[in-house]
């Protein structure tokens, strides 16, 4: 994978698992003696593909941020202000970042989900290999890796994040997006609606690569993560 | 943290709604977590929360040095401002850790 592109990665945490309006936000649970959100740091950085850090949170959630990235994180992180939606959230990050990518200074983002935090550096320089080569990448797994069934003959895909894309077409699709009014659920969604012309490519996702959603994933990422020492792997186990 | 405790949204296995949960941690272990809407807690055997407790204890006590050092390096001032405090807290942290693993024991006996 060639040095030279400049790659940006972004983390969104506005509202993870939030929008009840009570509790924490998730992505700032205890997980392995350090939160979360942080975990997706560590293996970003590992890659060392990034010269730029961003991490969406809601406004009230500034000072928590800082302090959490100041102890964990061993990289400058730029802040920015969560929206109300996931979509909205990636459009204020994207904006944010509008002068590094108009510039050209900015040629692939990734995003991801900060609820995600088992996704090995492994994966993520397969996905940005992938991204460089097609213009987009996305992990996916057959529903079947998840569900534990092996005899669906019509596959359905689950997929997860990091999401990376040529920068410039996805800034412009967000701003089509927003003159259109349309909201997707997630990044290759909107791509794949104002952006048809750039090739997404599916890497298979993994398992491991959870978005803690049920209590019984918290106790299941703690495992992962034991087991693997706390650290999970730089390269793919299938070369 | 609140005592080992934090509440947090999050979807129920059983109930399937997505509500508040009531999280127990001992040590850096999540150790319990109850459903306010259905009741539902899971959790760990304790023999199993004891034998996970005791093989993370060993790993935190390891890699102490290495992560203290690490902070030291990032910011050289928590040497005197935050360390001595922390110092401080370590023998009631353990003990409310020895607690949170007393009372999975004891749920576990009352059900």
């Amino acid at each position: 994978m060639s040095n030279s592109p400049k790659r940006i990665a972004v983390i969104l945490a506005a509202g993870a698992g939030n929008r009840i309006g009570a509790g924490i936000n998730k992505v700032w649970l205890p997980l392995g003696g350090q939160e979360l959100l942080t975990w997706s740091f560590k293996w970003l950085i590992n890659t060392k593909l990034f010269y730029r850090y961003v991490l969406v949170v809601h406004p009230s959630e500034h000072e928590k941020a800082r302090a959490v990235l100041k102890s964990y994180v061993d990289a400058p992180v730029d802040l920015v202000d969560g929206g109300i939606t996931r979509h909205d959230s990636e459009r204020h990050a994207l904006e944010y970042l509008a002068p590094a990518i108009e510039s050209g200074e900015c040629d692939l983002v990734l995003i991801h989900d900060g609820a995600r935090p088992l996704t090995s550096p492994a994966l993520i320089s397969e996905i940005v290999r992938s991204a460089e080569e097609y213009g987009g990448a996305i992990p996916s797994l057959p529903t079947s890796v998840l569900t534990g069934h092996t005899a669906q003959s019509d596959e359905i895909i689950r997929v997860q994040t990091p999401q990376v894309f040529r920068a410039q077409s996805l800034l412009a699709s967000y701003r089509e997006a927003e003159m259109q009014g349309f909201q997707g659920s997630d990044t290759a969604m909107c791509m794949e609606k104002f952006a048809p012309e750039v090739q997404i490519k599916c890497v298979p996702g993994s398992a491991q690569n959870i978005k803690v959603t049920y209590a019984q994933d918290l106790i299941l990422a703690e495992h992962i993560l034991a087991s693997h020492h706390f650290n999970l792997p730089t390269r793919s186990s299938h070369g | 943290m609140d005592n080992g405790k934090q509440q947090v949204v999050l979807r129920c296995g059983v109930c399937g709604k997505e509500g508040l949960h009531e999280l127990h941690y001992a040590g850096r272990l999540l150790a319990s977590a109850k459903c306010k809407s259905c009741g539902t807690i899971m959790r760990h055997t304790p023999r199993e929360l004891r034998r996970t407790y005791i093989k993370d204890l060993q790993d935190r006590v390891t890699t102490k040095p290495h992560r203290l050092m690490r902070r030291l390096i990032m910011e050289p001032s928590y040497l005197w401002k935050g360390l001595p405090a922390a110092l401080r807290r370590q023998p009631k942290k353990f003990i409310d850790e020895a607690k949170e693993l007393k009372n999975v024991e004891k749920l576990q006996d009352e059900e």
